[in-house]
């Protein structure tokens, strides 16, 4: 075996086999490193910088088709800035090392026009029950790679361990690839948005894969991230469910 | 009286056994096509299509009787609201909607307990009350039916202000049953939008009607939208804007002409402003000259106008499940690329809009990959 898939193997057996001790604690996201972040799934994983009015935010995605990206709805629309613009996916970004750099061509948001962000308050975690977005590109990001999802909220709500990806810059410098194991999946909040208070996300990481191993060495995308915060620890992932994978299926289909 | 009660509840649970029963036994028969009506593939998702004589055994009156008791005496058990949904839908049409207009006319309600949630097509997957769950019904079966009771009745409660969810499905209904009545549509609508109590604290059907003024088409929304765009309540400033840029992406020509006589709206809104210019095909001349006069106008920022040529570049679209509307297709027309690409060239070749020499030559190179 040599030494990139030693590494591998040994983040996904620390991630999805570690002794339950650890689930006891607070889990932060921490870097998985150059080497993981060039295998798959996780290099089907990027950084989404785009402009909103005068700014520049960073999220994160993945790959999930051809040529179409999963992200959070929050990294593609707002109701005062309107569409993002410039939104360039930096795949598998590890540093200054880059996969591929692309530029998005076609935005979706997933939603209807009432969101739960206006039931809870914007601050609160659960203001993005239904926050998906969509990227479409000209070229494929990963030459016509792309990292399978599934939708099944029942394996999330029952437990099933789950590492969140994502590229976090509160914590971290933003150009590194971040995961954070849920030892204990999440708990159902309201309609596909579930939560743990197990783990935290960073700013930056919004819109990184939830993946889940549905068969040996099968990892799949079963949600995203689209909310945390640290103090008090609170990580928020809206779950791919039947809703969720028609707009895939429809949208995000090339 | 709990006794009763009890009794009452096994007596409807038996008749939801026995009706489980045969239409189990329904769908284990093979399907005989021939001859056979279909229902249109709103219904089909939901309601497939039972043995009439087998759901006439049940009255729908009885049947919402009874479970409007257990509701109201929270004896409701999970999965009885679907049930009582594919019931109505699997009855002979016109009784379910004579059953249904009687209680409606009682004018006796109850909350569910489920949210406002829209499926696919438009019907709703959860009612918070008995009254929007029937309605909804009411709207669906009279639309496979092609019946008017569901018009009659929707135009009857618009008259008078019972509650933002109701006359969300009743404005719904009044689109299925007729959708060339949008003059009535946008009045109920303005009517809907200036009542206070509704505007003041907006619940998810007051939102979600916001889907009636794309269906309208009526660009005279864009003066409440635009004040909606700034409120102080998250929920419909969201609604407002995402409503504002679905009534753009169905009539681009209209909605830029309304902004560009009328310059004050969405002014304090620079950047969704821009994103409405956006929706424009500029394969065609008019739309294309709307676009133009904007990027000349004086009284716009160049970094508003910067906005509309990015998201030339990448334009967005709203794709969730609505009320009336459909969502946007998932292939743009190519004539749209052809379009931008030959305009985007004219305007530099001919240095059109030399403040913006450089977003354009961003846009072109951007649409050359």
């Amino acid at each position: 075996m040599n030494r990139p898939t030693l590494i591998a193997s040994t983040l996904l057996a620390y991630f999805f086999c570690a002794i339950p001790v650890l689930a006891q604690g607070v889990e932060n996201p921490a870097p998985i490193g150059a080497d993981v972040t060039k295998k798959m799934p996780f290099a089907m994983v990027g950084q989404a910088i785009f402009r909103s009015g005068q700014s520049w935010y960073q999220g994160s995605g993945t790959v999930v088709q051809s040529k179409s990206v999963l992200t959070a709805a929050h990294n593609v629309w707002d109701p005062v800035n309107g569409w993002s613009t410039n939104v360039q996916f930096n795949r598998a970004r590890s540093g200054a090392a880059i996969a591929s750099r692309t530029f998005a061509s076609r935005l979706y948001v997933f939603g209807s026009y009432r969101t739960v962000a206006a039931r809870y308050g914007a601050e609160s975690s659960r203001a993005f029950a239904s926050d998906l977005g969509g990227l479409r590109f000209n070229v494929a990001p990963a030459a016509g790679a792309y990292a399978g999802w599934r939708a099944d909220t029942r394996s999330l709500a029952a437990g099933a361990p789950v590492l969140s990806l994502g590229y976090g810059a509160e914590y971290h410098s933003g150009d590194e690839l971040l995961a954070v194991r849920s030892a204990s999946g999440f708990i159902p909040v309201l309609g596909a948005f579930l939560e743990s208070t197990a783990l935290t996300f960073e700013g930056g990481m919004s819109g990184g894969p939830v993946l889940s191993e549905v068969a040996p060495d099968d990892f799949r995308v079963v949600g995203i991230i689209v909310a945390g915060s640290v103090t008090p620890p609170a990580a928020g992932i809206r779950a791919l469910d039947a809703a969720g994978a028609a707009f895939l299926a429809t949208y995000l289909r090339y | 009286m709990q006794t009763s009660r009890i009794i009452r509840f096994l007596a409807l649970l038996a008749v939801l056994i026995v009706a489980g029963y045969f239409l189990g036994r329904h769908f284990a028969k093979p399907r005989d096509a021939a001859g056979k009506p279909q229902r249109p593939a709103s219904a089909r998702d939901t309601a497939p299509a039972a043995n009439q004589s087998e759901a006439r055994a049940f009255s729908p009156g009885d049947l919402l009787s009874q479970i409007f008791d257990l509701l109201r005496n929270g004896n409701l058990q999970p999965g009885d609201l679907a049930a009582l949904r594919r019931m109505l839908l699997a009855a002979d049409p016109h009784e379910a909607m004579a059953a249904i207009l009687a209680f409606l006319a009682t004018g006796r309600d109850a909350r569910t307990g489920e949210a406002f949630g829209i499926q696919k097509g438009g019907g709703l997957a959860a009612a918070p009350t008995f009254r929007v769950m029937l309605l909804d019904m009411l709207g669906r079966i009279a639309r496979d039916a092609g019946s008017d009771d569901a018009l009659t009745f929707s135009k009857a409660l618009l008259t008078r202000k019972t509650s933002a969810d109701e006359w969300a499905i009743a404005l719904r209904n009044v689109a299925w049953a007729a959708p060339e009545d949008r003059a009535f549509l946008a009045a109920k609508m303005h009517e809907m939008l200036a009542y206070q109590p509704w505007r003041q604290q907006p619940g998810a059907g007051f939102l979600e009607a916001f889907d009636v003024i794309v269906f309208t088409r009526d660009v005279t929304f864009a003066a409440d939208l635009a004040a909606m765009a700034t409120s102080e309540d998250d929920a419909t400033r969201r609604a407002a804007a995402a409503a504002m840029d679905r009534l753009s992406e169905m009539a681009p020509l209209d909605v830029m002409n309304y902004l560009n006589s009328h310059p004050v709206e969405f002014a304090d809104r620079p950047f969704l402003r821009a994103d409405y210019f956006s929706k424009a095909d500029l394969s065609q001349p008019q739309q294309r000259q709307a676009v133009e006069a904007y990027l000349a106008r004086a009284d716009v920022a160049v970094a508003e106008k910067d906005k509309l040529l990015a998201v030339f570049a990448s334009p967005g679209s709203f794709v969730g499940d609505t009320l009336v509307t459909e969502p946007a297709p998932a292939d743009d027309p190519p004539q749209r690329t052809a379009g931008l690409r030959a305009a985007v060239g004219e305007w530099l070749k001919g240095n059109r809009f030399p403040d913006l020499a450089n977003a354009l030559g961003q846009l072109q190179q951007r649409l050359a990959e």
